[in-house]
């Protein structure tokens, strides 16, 4: 079967959006997580995501590399456009997804193994071995971690505190040259310190990469984000289901200073959720 | 104290010190018109209290802002609260102004028209702070846009001022009582302003954006 070059595509690139979502709903099994988003995100900006716990953020977030092809149960029906593909056709290798747009997790989830093999294990895997070293400094300088490591990238990934861990998986997400990171609260597992480091880095990275990030943190979606998107759930009449909705879309400082959904203000001001 | 309490406070805070301005230039008006320097006396005493409840405002203002984090709705009532309470303390310097201009007037001629109408200025400049406040209360957008055309009627009568003060200027006897409500005259003008900005503020408040009345 051949696949589908997500790299061909660049004719049908919007200038704008990296995704378009169209009426995207995601299932795991019966239970439907999310229902009919749309959303348009533009590129080389950051673009959070909020809402309270269940309202189905995670659930979407994974579907804009396929991370939800992974899990048995779950299915996706509407269309996800990328840069001019539909991401969701059958001829589209998940696998180039993935390389193509990164993911970072809550948790720092570096291998067991060196700095070094942390960020040439994705190289080998892409086959982009050539000049290696140069590709490894490289990814650690951009997440902002290559003063720090430069002279032990040969110490275990996991002697390093929190917020380094966080980089380097950053930096290995980035080394195999994605244009998109996703971000499921990549901070959520460390100190203010390390938050800003992150956040800044995220300034950073948007120069060159779009980023979708989940977050709980109200105040990290308003400083760091350029859109926000806010989710809540509803439940069904007979209060049996509960299903993730998107609330509202928009620029950030428009959200955070006079959003337009009532729900949205009492979220966002802490009064619910 | 919740942040909802917090914010009712400031609120209430802003109202309070919006009657003590009010009085104030009541009073301050009120003096002019009736050249009563005890009246006058009062006014300018009055100023402390004012310039009191807009420390308050702005010390508790920036406690909300170091220790609770704003957005929508509270983040613009609160920096509204703010901006209004200091176009506030402003309008109480104007009766303050005004209490001092009656005691340098009291016993000598006026020029009455020009007498008359920086009374009917004053009057004017009283409606429309009250108004604003009213609809900063209110949330009336509606009101705010009324009371702020108000300002025509004012700028109007300052004008008709500057026209009219050269044709009196070569009355010695008058100058002193002239040069003083003419300069009365701007810092009322000046206080139609202040009230503008209050209804500014009503419509930022309600729609979320700025615009310049």
């Amino acid at each position: 079967m051949e696949k589908v070059n997500l790299n061909t595509s660049q004719e049908n690139l919007s200038k704008e959006f990296v995704f378009k979502a169209d009426n995207v709903s995601v299932s795991y099994g019966e239970f439907v997580a999310i229902k009919n988003v749309n959303l348009d995100i533009v590129k080389n900006k950051i673009t959070a995501f909020i809402g309270p716990s269940g309202c189905g953020k995670s659930t979407l977030i994974r579907t804009f590399n396929r991370m939800n092809d992974l899990i048995p149960s779950a299915s996706v029906s509407g269309t996800i456009n990328y840069q001019g593909v539909d991401l969701y056709d059958k001829d589209v290798d998940p696998v180039q997804v993935r390389r193509r747009i990164g993911m970072v997790f809550q948790k720092p989830n570096p291998f067991p193994k060196t700095i070094r093999e942390n960020i040439a294990f994705g190289l080998k895997v892409n086959e982009m071995t050539d000049n290696i070293d140069d590709r490894i400094e490289k990814a650690l300088t951009q997440a902002a971690l290559w003063d720090e490591v430069k002279d032990d990238l040969d110490k275990n990934a996991l002697e390093l505190s929190g917020g380094q861990q966080q980089r380097l998986c950053i930096a290995r997400t980035i080394a195999v040259e994605p244009d998109t990171i996703l971000m499921d609260e990549p901070c959520s597992a460390l100190d203010p310190v390390a938050t800003k480091r992150i956040e800044d880095l995220m300034q950073e990275l948007v120069q060159n990469f779009s980023i979708l990030i989940v977050t709980h943190n109200m105040q990290q979606a308003s400083r760091a984000s350029d859109y926000c998107a806010f989710f809540t759930t509803k439940t069904s009449d007979d209060g049996k289901r509960r299903t993730g909705e998107l609330v509202e879309f928009s620029e950030t400082n428009s959200m955070f200073t006079n959003p337009k959904e009532e729900l949205t203000e009492q979220y966002i001001s802490g009064r619910f959720g | 104290m919740s942040l909802q309490e917090k914010i009712e406070n400031l609120e209430t805070d802003l109202h309070l010190m919006g009657r003590l301005v009010l009085d104030a230039l009541v009073d301050g008006v009120r003096a002019l018109e009736d050249k009563d320097v005890n009246r006058a006396i009062a006014t300018i005493e009055k100023d402390d209290e004012i310039d009191a409840a807009y420390l308050k405002i702005d010390q508790d203002w920036v406690e909300l802002m170091a220790t609770e984090q704003l957005v929508a709705t509270d983040l613009r009532l609160s920096t509204s609260i703010l901006q209004a309470s200091l176009h506030l303390e402003r309008l109480g310097d104007l009766a303050v102004y005004l209490g001092n201009t009656t005691q340098e007037i009291f016993d000598s001629p006026v020029p009455e028209t020009v007498h008359a109408t920086v009374v009917e200025m004053g009057d004017l400049v009283i409606d429309m702070a009250s108004s604003a406040m009213e609809s900063l209360k209110n949330r009336d957008k509606d009101l705010a846009l009324a009371t702020a055309e108000k300002d025509n009627q004012v700028n109007r009568l300052y004008n008709s001022m500057l026209e009219e003060a050269p044709k009196i200027a070569g009355n010695e006897d008058l100058f002193n009582g002239l040069f003083r409500l003419v300069t009365c005259i701007r810092t009322l003008e000046r206080g139609g302003d202040h009230a503008v900005d209050i209804c500014e503020l009503t419509h930022f408040l309600v729609t979320g954006k700025f615009e310049e009345f």
